[in-house]
């Protein structure tokens, strides 16, 4: 591959996709970010907790026994 | 007290200040990266909503203009992350392969459009303002937390995934 296939490709890019220009927004931001900071929000859980929830549902699903164990200490 | 320090001590109209000042900056950083007005603007609220949530680990001394520029950055890429997988999770339901794996029927701008969307993310958002929005490269490694030649490098990266799909889609020679 070359520079100029390279530029070639850049070319294409440009002419598929247009600047956008220097506009703001069209209406008025601040009250929708006011109500973001009224409204509580929950906490959302990471991936990491997903994962750990699949890895649990997924230990108990292969031995069904250890949902019990799982429930006794609960 | 100083607008920036009554800021990060949580003072909502030293907030609003900022935001009437640093919006359309934020806004034209979103729309760059997401190409969309309505989803621009929704990316602005997330973003100045983390700046807030944020606000006791701002640095009062270092530029706000910059800070909250990194933070619509890294909304503007969730978002474009979230659209991927979204785009990929249709294309699995609906049992097709994804719009720039069939070239018949697209024009050639469309199909380029699709191969854009298709780019990791973090390739997406340098090819985009480097190549399409031009600008320069040290406001972009800013813009990003990244350095000037990691800037290089993805747009180097972009740049060789998109030729690689186009030659498939027999879009290059």
């Amino acid at each position: 591959m070359t520079d100029e296939q390279d530029r070639a490709v850049e070319e294409l890019i440009r002419a598929a996709r247009s600047a956008t220009g220097l506009g703001g927004p069209e209406r008025d931001l601040w009250p929708r970010v006011r109500n973001c900071l009224d409204r509580p929000r929950g906490v959302r859980p990471s991936a990491i907790d997903w994962a750990l929830v699949a890895i649990g549902l997924g230990w108990c699903l292969w031995s069904p026994e250890t949902f019990a164990a799982v429930l006794y200490h609960f | 007290m100083d607008l920036l320090e009554r800021f990060a001590r949580g003072d909502l109209d030293a907030f609003e200040t900022l935001f009437r000042q640093f919006e359309g900056d934020v806004y034209r950083w979103a729309l760059r990266l997401v190409r969309d007005p309505a989803t621009a603007e929704d990316v602005t609220i997330e973003a100045f909503w983390r700046i807030y949530c944020a606000r006791a680990r701002f640095d009062a001394r270092r530029p706000f203009g910059a800070w909250a520029r990194r933070i619509a950055c890294n909304v503007a890429i969730d978002h474009l992350k979230r659209d991927r997988r979204r785009e990929a999770m249709v294309s699995i339901l609906r049992r097709r392969p994804p719009v720039s794996a069939s070239a018949a029927g697209h024009d050639v701008e469309g199909l380029v459009r699709s191969a854009i969307r298709e780019l990791p993310p973090r390739l997406h958002a340098v090819a985009t303002l480097a190549i399409v929005e031009e600008v320069p490269h040290a406001e972009i490694a800013t813009a990003l937390g990244i350095s000037e030649s990691a800037v290089k490098a993805r747009r180097f990266r972009a740049v060789r995934l998109l030729r690689r799909k186009l030659e498939k889609l027999g879009v290059m020679p």
